[in-house]
């Protein structure tokens, strides 16, 4: 605690002394601090500390870098081997749909990226395949161009561009294309829906020619029981016909037998 | 010149007012440069520094009185320049920071030795004129010497301190511990047995 008291007293004393104005300098030269003030109103006060060449140097950096990037971009993009490759992938999908007229069920095939083509081609003849199978798909693509014209091309028809539909108004409408597709000749779709509707004639035909029948049938059955036949014609009987003759010719000739 | 006519010309830049104000404050400017600097050439380029601020922004000290609350005192012309030659000297200190803030070797123990500190402190204080201690002053590192200038002599706070040097307060108080032994220490070596 001594030491604490005499370094307070001591502190003080320094205190007094250094605060104390018994000292006196000779002034500097006047003309010093006039240049002073000279060179402060013609040069313009830029500070230049390192942290401001520190950021500088990083925003240069980062230009530089960036420049880099963009002129790295520009140099890939515009790479004709790139290019044909794209153009060719696009126009072989492009063709194929038009070829076959015939719409890719996602319109978002065309805003793929033209990367993504090749892959989607395949996806795209795939399906192309499945809409030749099922034409109910070809309605679905009624935004794209390509579908559009498709669709005009097949029914010479306009069908209102209808984006959503059900499976039921798919049937529906296949088979509404079915019908006006066969729409101009009414009378042989008649034809065929009577034929469609009425039982099979051939039956009817069949019926009559049944004869020949019962006498391939007289010919096998002589085969297999002339034993029986001469065993009765010796025995002085006529030869009475077989049970299955008996029961056909009433059903073949019902008219004749009338008359 | 009255202190009046000093500001009104100084605001207009005139020379003469100028030169007036630079030498009726010269005395006091350069005892405060002397005790922030390690020779008389620092302290020159201090003052000078302090001076051209001062006669540059002779504006910011009307705006200073303009904005102050009604309840405080109106900021003496004195204080002004003091203030701006110890910004100086901080400034002065920060520009070559690279020479500053060295690490004090001396160990806190040394401090506690008493044997001949009581002695010594009672001969510093009958001995010692001012010329030794701001002597003694100067050989301390420059960021001790400004701590200790700061907070002993100014009466600033070590809050205060920490804000204008950007050190934190722990720092503060122990470089005043450190600045207060190594004065002691340097006084003593320079009284003559």
């Amino acid at each position: 605690m001594k030491s604490t008291a005499n370094n307070s007293s001591l502190d003080a004393f320094l205190k007094e002394r250094l605060k104390s104005s018994d000292e006196n300098f000779q002034p500097f030269d006047w003309s010093e601090v006039e240049v002073l003030l000279k060179h402060e109103k013609s040069s313009v006060p830029v500070r230049i500390s390192k942290q401001n060449i520190l950021i500088a140097a990083a925003a240069a950096g980062v230009l530089i870098l960036a420049f880099s990037i963009f002129r790295l971009v520009q140099y890939y993009s515009t790479l004709p081997a790139a290019t044909e490759v794209l153009t060719d992938s696009t126009q072989n999908s492009f063709s194929i749909i038009d070829t076959n007229k015939t719409a890719s069920p996602d319109s978002a095939v065309h805003k793929a990226d033209f990367s993504a083509i090749d892959s989607s081609a395949i996806a795209i003849k795939k399906k192309k395949t499945d809409s030749i199978a099922t034409p109910e798909v070809a309605p679905k693509v009624t935004q794209d161009s390509f579908g559009e014209s498709s669709v005009k091309k097949v029914n010479d028809k306009e069908i209102p561009s209808v984006v959503k539909t059900t499976p039921k108004q798919d049937k529906k409408k296949k088979q509404d294309t079915i019908q006006k597709a066969v729409a101009p000749d009414t009378a042989s779709a008649k034809v065929i829906a009577d034929t469609t509707s009425k039982p099979a004639p051939k039956e009817v035909v069949i019926e009559t020619p049944s004869v020949p029948d019962t006498a391939d049938k007289k010919l096998a059955a002589e085969g297999t029981g002339s034993k029986k036949k001469k065993s009765k014609a010796k025995k002085g009987g006529l030869p009475s016909p077989p049970a299955d003759q008996k029961t056909d010719t009433p059903v073949a000739k019902p008219d004749s037998l009338k008359r | 010149m009255t202190e009046e006519e000093l500001i009104s010309g100084c605001l207009q830049h005139d020379p003469a007012a100028q030169r007036d104000l630079y030498l009726q404050y010269f005395n006091r400017s350069m005892r405060i440069g002397v005790r922030y600097s390690k020779n008389s050439q620092e302290a020159k380029v201090i003052l000078l520094d302090g001076f051209k601020n001062i006669l540059n922004r002779f504006k910011n000290y009307v705006e200073l009185n303009a904005k102050r609350e009604k309840n405080t005192p109106p900021v003496s012309l004195e204080e002004w320049i003091k203030n701006e030659i110890i910004a100086s000297a901080v400034q002065h200190m920060h520009d070559n920071k690279k020479h500053h803030f060295v690490s004090s070797t001396i160990s806190m123990r040394d401090s506690e030795k008493q044997t001949d500190q009581e002695r010594s402190d009672e001969q510093i204080m009958k001995s010692c004129d001012k010329q030794m201690i701001v002597k003694a002053l100067q050989q301390l590192t420059p960021s001790y010497r400004t701590i200790y200038n700061l907070h002993e002599v100014e009466g600033y706070s070590h809050t205060e301190i920490s804000r204008l040097l950007d050190i934190s307060e722990y720092i503060s108080k122990d470089s005043l511990l450190k600045a207060k032994f190594n004065l002691r220490k340097n006084i003593s070596r320079l009284i003559p047995k």
